[in-house]
């Protein structure tokens, strides 16, 4: 059962709070005296508007049903992405609302895809904005409401769950606010951290903010056209490459080592190790491929090969140098990357690492059970987490439902005059979250040049990927609308 | 406060969702994947599936930071052993373990010591019996409760259709009353907890709380026309779970003729060996030839304590048919006591219940006394030691801006005087207060009473309570 006056009641909040993220965009937009000012100032007064209009009928909210929970995650999710193109539609530097809110999305899933050609034209203000979206986003727009807001009860382990994909069993507090407070918390310390080195590396004062927001979201949004290969520092690329490291590990685990200080809860974790493990092994193995083909020396092999897989991996999303001209192999597996991801509980988007560790060892199983037909077996994930069969049947099924949605909006794209390898790229970079593809959505090209139709089904894969296809895709069902 | 609670249970669920209200942050251990679950989507808690015996669950469970462990596990071994692990591996501050077992009182004399330091065992059959006991020889009290050492009984009745209470106001009984000293604390009317004023009329089905000091006690019984039996002499027992024969224990000590019905004859053997002067009689006691040929008419008390509340609530049903005097049943299902009350059975009792007032005395912090909660948990009366720090204290009561909700329904002083105050009453330091309040809220009366805090006058005027 869905009863709208309950969903109004938390709507109105949020385009309160997206208002209030819109009005730090434009102070920032004031400070700097830029043509952003308008845009934002208009884009503020409509989203607290809205608030103030939706809260007139006042009839206090009830704890929400578990329906009204699912669907409150992605009508928050699509009334943020609305206000956030607010901006960028006024601004006139996009040509129509399409691509503003493919913009607005697309900062918001921290999948960093532009459709802009010129970045640098667009106003600073308006580049803050676009990078805060990926910082709001990337720990998640629902946690920080269930941080900040005290309304969301006990319905908010249904929100929190909908949209935080390591909400497994491993809450670091147990109640749900002080859990949000605490990861928030931890995000805001990396996040400073990250802008304080980049200032000492030499970076400008709105760049290091935006790069910060961007890294940390793990999304991909740059200040410049040539994305961090702009800056043609090594030690940029190193600090940003590193705090995406970071910020693609279990915000959990951060908890873990730095406010309970149990280094060893950090490193014994075993999908940490595999994340650190495939991020080594195909950085390795790009360098000597980008070696053996006298494209770089060993350092810069080194260099490049780490910052890409990494931003890849991650789906940051970011490019130091033009990738679409390594070899095919380098290429794949990048390609590969994207499909795999960060860890659960990260900011990072994929199929999250925990999730590969558990389908090989479910494979693995399925061997084991040819071979001696009637001994019981048990996944686990590490010695003392044994996974239930019920969490082995829903991981299977995310990753059936992610390649359907994959091939379903590949061929959609093709459908609509994409060439194949543009379409898949596109496809993949958007549903997991990443950004850049291959082809004629490479690294140094943008996505504005694809058909409306086309940028629409990618906007429903970044936000179906961003949610983890069921919270989006279950609302396509029939049954949900029932009584 | 960190919380940890063993076993998620109807009991651990019940106080788990208490104690969250009241800002805690509650861990539950629990053994079952399902309930797990479920416990998940109910309860803004975390939840740990595992053993509440094992090391490595209480670890993850982060029993080390715990400041309070609740072990309500439905086995007896499991609370114990869990609060052993509590005293060895933890600096838990108090620990409350439930047992089920007869030996209770053995158990109680070794809990204190060192190596296990449980603050307190509850032993639900235990209270429950207590609290039947109490109201047996009043046919029409469904509940007593006592208060400041004895000093202060609140008791409940239901208003029946021939009671002269129907229609009537508070502000008209309070004009008639011989005493001057009690007063209705709470109406439950329904699934509504009303704490009333003088313009509240009783409706028949109502059940009112009445708070009156024990000595006045008999005078306001006859007042409120509640016939009272001179002695308890014949009572059925329904039900040879652990609770009957604890009752039937208790009964035979005061000289009282006990039947005690149990379908299962092997059982029948094993209860008849522990009780000495009641009689086991192996059959259904919700079989009316059975009854009638046992003798129920008459009989002063049927009480229906099998461990199935349809079961019980239609049992009492008929043996009011059948000319028992005084029926209760015990209905654990906190849902299920509105629906009785409709079908007629003022006296019910919940074993569960019981459980939760008692843990949460535990968990108040300050000077409480003790705590009882109402109606599906909407009302709670709390008795409280007043601090000198209170606002409330050293002041006149009307001055005190009470908010709509709560009474103050009666003081004990340290000299033994007893009062149900009005308006011009003082509270001194020291003295013993209960109030009645609905349970949203206890957490703000709490602090206003406990704490020191002049937050100032941002609740509504003083309710009037009515004092007849």
């Amino acid at each position: 059962m869905v009863r709208a006056f309950n969903l109004l009641h938390f709507l109105s909040f949020f385009s309160l709070g997206v208002s209030g993220c819109l009005a730090v965009s434009f102070i920032v937009a004031l400070f700097l005296g830029d043509e952003g000012v308008r845009p934002l100032a208009l884009a503020t007064v409509i989203a607290a508007t809205v608030g103030l209009v939706l809260r007139i009928r006042q009839r206090s909210g009830t704890e929400l049903t578990h329906r009204e929970g699912i669907l409150l995650v992605t009508v928050a999710w699509l009334v943020a992405t609305f206000f956030g193109a607010l901006p960028f539609y006024f601004s006139r530097h996009f040509s129509s609302f399409t691509d503003a809110f493919f913009e607005s999305i697309s900062g918001l899933t921290t999948t960093g895809a532009t459709v802009l050609t010129n970045v640098e034209a667009l106003p600073p203000s308006l580049l803050f904005w676009r990078c805060f979206t990926h910082w709001l986003g990337g720990m998640g727009i629902i946690v920080l409401g269930i941080a900040v807001l005290p309304l969301i009860g006990v319905g908010g382990m249904e929100l929190y769950r909908a949209e935080f994909s390591g909400a497994r069993s491993d809450k670091v507090r147990p109640r749900i606010a002080e859990t949000a407070k605490a990861l928030w918390k931890i995000y805001a310390v990396l996040t400073v951290t990250l802008y304080i080195a980049l200032r000492l590396a030499g970076m400008g004062n709105l760049d290091a903010v935006c790069h910060s927001f961007s890294a940390m979201g793990t999304g991909g949004f740059s200040t410049r056209n040539a994305s961090i290969e702009a800056f043609g520092s090594p030690v940029i690329e190193l600090i940003i490459a590193f705090f995406m490291l970071l910020a693609g590990i279990n915000f959990t685990l951060h908890y873990r080592l730095m406010v309970e200080r149990r280094p060893s809860r950090f490193f014994r974790d075993v999908e940490l190790r595999a994340y650190l493990f495939l991020i080594g092994g195909v950085t390795l193995i790009i360098a000597a491929e980008l070696a053996r083909w006298d494209l770089h020396s060993y350092p810069d092999a080194l260099r490049f090969a780490f910052f890409q897989t990494v931003s890849i991996m991650t789906t940051g999303g970011f490019s130091s140098t033009d990738f679409e001209s390594w070899p095919a192999l380098a290429q794949f597996l990048l390609f590969a990357a994207m499909f795999a991801g960060g860890c659960t509980g990260s900011t990072a988007g994929g199929l999250k690492i925990a999730r590969i560790v558990l389908l090989t060892r479910v494979v693995g199983r399925e061997f084991r059970r040819l071979i001696s037909p009637r001994a019981v077996f048990t996944v686990r994930l590490s010695a003392d987490d044994r996974i239930s069969e019920r969490t082995v049947e829903s991981l299977l099924n995310l990753v059936y439902l992610a390649f359907l949605v994959f091939f379903a909006a590949s061929g959609l794209l093709t459908a609509v005059g994409v060439d194949f390898l543009t379409a898949i790229t596109a496809t993949a970079a958007a549903m997991f979250n990443i950004g850049p593809g291959l082809g004629q959505v490479g690294p140094t090209e943008n996505f504005a040049h694809l058909p409306t139709f086309a940028k629409w089904v990618l906007c429903l894969c970044m936000l179906a990927g961003r949610l983890e296809f069921y919270t989006l895709l279950v609302l396509f069902v029939p049954a949900f609308w029932r009584k | 406060m960190r919380i940890l609670i063993l076993g998620g249970g109807a009991v651990g669920t019940l106080v788990a969702r208490r104690l969250i209200g009241e800002k805690n942050e509650v861990t539950i251990v629990e053994k079952d994947e399902a309930r797990c679950v479920l416990l998940q989507e109910m309860l803004d808690a975390k939840i740990v599936q595992g053993s509440a015996s094992s090391i490595s669950a209480l670890e993850r469970a982060d029993l080390a930071h715990a400041e309070m462990l609740i072990a309500v596990t439905n086995s007896d071994e499991t609370n114990i052993l869990s609060c052993l692990i509590a005293q060895a591996h933890s600096n838990v501050k108090i620990k409350v373990a439930r047992l089920r077992t007869h030996e209770v009182d053995r158990w109680n004399a070794i809990c204190g010591q060192q190596y296990l330091n449980i603050d307190r065992i509850i032993h639900p059959d235990r209270e429950t019996a207590e609290r039947i006991l109490k109201v047996l020889r009043y046919p029409g009290i469904s509940a007593i409760h006592d208060f400041a050492e004895g000093a202060i009984r609140l008791f409940a009745m239901g208003i029946e259709p021939r009671s002269w209470l129907v229609g009537k106001s508070l502000a008209e009984l309070g004009a008639e009353s011989p005493t001057q000293s009690s007063l209705i604390a709470m109406i439950l009317r329904g699934h509504n907890t009303i704490i009333p004023t003088g313009v509240d009329r009783l409706q028949v089905g109502d059940q009112i709380y009445v708070a009156v000091p024990a000595s006045d006690f008999n005078t306001t019984l006859d007042f409120l026309g509640i016939t009272q039996l001179r002695e308890v002499e014949r009572v059925f027992i329904v039900g040879g779970k652990q609770l009957g024969i604890e009752v039937a224990l208790q009964l035979e000590k005061k000289g009282v003729a006990v039947k005690l019905f149990e379908r299962d004859l092997a059982r029948c053997q094993r209860i008849a060996e522990i009780v000495s002067d009641s009689v086991v009689v192996n059959g259904d006691g919700t079989d009316q030839q059975l009854l009638l040929q046992e003798n129920i008419q008459g009989v002063d008390a049927y009480l229906a304590l099998t461990g199935d509340d349809e079961v019980n609530m239609i049992a009492s049903m008929l043996a009011k048919r059948l000319g028992a005097t005084k029926v209760a049943a015990l209905v654990n299902r906190p849902d299920f006591i509105p629906v009785s009350q409709l079908l007629g059975i003022s006296a019910t009792f919940s074993s569960r219940l019981t459980v939760v007032d008692r843990i949460l005395q535990f968990i108040r912090k300050g000077r409480v006394v003790s705590v009882t909660s109402f109606n599906e948990e909407q009302a709670e009366a709390i008795e409280l030691i007043a601090s000198a720090k209170s606002r409330l204290v050293n002041r006149k009561l009307k001055d005190v801006h009470l908010p709509k909700g709560v009474i103050v329904g009666a003081i004990g002083r340290p000299s033994g005087e007893v009062i149900v105050p009005r308006g011009n009453d003082i509270i001194h330091p020291g003295d013993r207060v209960v109030f009645f309040a609905l349970e949203r809220l206890v957490p703000a009366l709490e602090s206003e009473f406990i704490l020191d805090k002049s937050r100032g006058n941002r609740w509504f005027a003083r309710s009037t309570s009515f004092i007849f």
